[in-house]
């Protein structure tokens, strides 16, 4: 029987190509989230359905509304008694500003979603690994924790306590045989980096030693082997993958 | 029934004997420690079929404590 797979925010950018990574594998069940449907999303799936013949559901809730996301993980854990990775991907960048003018309910917005909503959709799938005494679990973290220039006050502490949040999951959890990673990836060729200012995006490839942006497949393959028994003995390790140089220079 | 059910989770999830008294049993006895505790309440939600809000989970500290949640998801032990 093949892995059951979670993955928040798949319907675009590193969550759509993490889908793509893991629709290759034999017998896989992919439970794809997004915020809400789309004609372009399900198209998108029925497509690799068709060509790789694994099983995509998709479901559909907001991140930022607990009570619905409550709600809909219920009925997911119902009917999906095992689940054998969690990537906890969904993520939402605001307007930057600086802290001094940050709005506060942003913040509390950003932590919403890039934090607390991640920590319950993670508490209730970790309770389903404990059962079956093994599981994966990879976050997406951000290079902005390392490089604090590239990014504004919000994104980077609610990205920051990822960060926390897999250390110390990659400790409590390994009892269980749950392993916990992150990545934190580079600038990569997504609607988020594509409306970044020319100026700031350009800064920020100058200081990977590649000199590029990196793509979408190159954080799903990292994340993919994070999640295989390759990567068995990985455990509470945030592995960077932005072509070198982040924080360094 | 349920009772038997409810027992056989104890002694799956802390790996003891059949024969102790259950009525006394409390968390911290015998190897009830945090790890085995979620691993009983895991296997109590497969079990029952439930899915237990997190403030039960650390409330549940003992096996007459576990009968009063678990009545407050429809189970009768």
């Amino acid at each position: 029987m093949g892995r059951t797979i979670f993955i928040s925010g798949s319907n675009r950018g590193i969550g759509w190509a993490i889908l793509e990574e893991f629709s290759n594998e034999e017998d896989v069940t992919i439970i794809a989230h997004a915020r809400k449907h789309s004609a372009y999303f399900e198209r998108n799936i029925e497509q690799i359905v068709i060509e790789r013949g694994c099983k995509i559901i998709p479901v559909f809730f907001d991140y930022s509304d607990e009570t619905q996301l409550n709600k809909k993980m219920d009925q997911i854990l119902s009917e999906y008694r095992k689940i054998d990775v969690l990537v906890n991907n969904v993520g939402q960048v605001f307007e930057s500003s600086t802290f001094l003018m940050m709005n506060y309910e942003k913040l509390r917005e950003s932590f919403q979603i890039n934090f607390f909503s991640q920590v319950l959709v993670t508490q209730l799938i970790a309770k389903s690994m404990i059962r079956n005494r093994s599981g994966s679990i990879v976050n997406m973290c951000s290079m902005a924790i390392y490089d604090v220039a590239a990014a504004q006050f919000e994104y980077i502490t609610s990205k920051a306590a990822i960060a926390g949040m897999t250390h110390r999951l990659a400790y409590e959890l390994s009892p269980y045989r749950i392993r916990c990673n992150a990545v934190a990836p580079g600038l990569i060729e997504t609607d988020m980096v594509a409306n970044m200012k020319p100026e700031l995006k350009e800064t920020q490839v100058k200081k990977s030693f590649l000199n590029r942006v990196g793509l979408p497949r190159e954080i799903a393959k990292v994340v993919y082997f994070l999640s295989s028994d390759a990567a068995s003995y990985i455990n509470g390790q945030v592995i960077r993958v932005d072509g070198g140089g982040s924080g360094i220079l | 029934m349920n009772k038997e059910i409810y027992i056989n989770a104890f002694i799956e999830s802390l790996q003891i004997d059949e024969d102790i008294d259950f009525e006394e049993l409390k968390y911290r006895d015998y190897s009830w420690d945090s790890v085995a505790h979620m691993v009983l309440i895991t296997v109590l939600e497969d079990v029952f079929d439930i899915q237990m809000d997190t403030d039960d989970v650390i409330d549940f500290s003992s096996y007459k404590k576990g009968i009063e949640i678990l009545s407050k998801y429809g189970i009768i032990i």
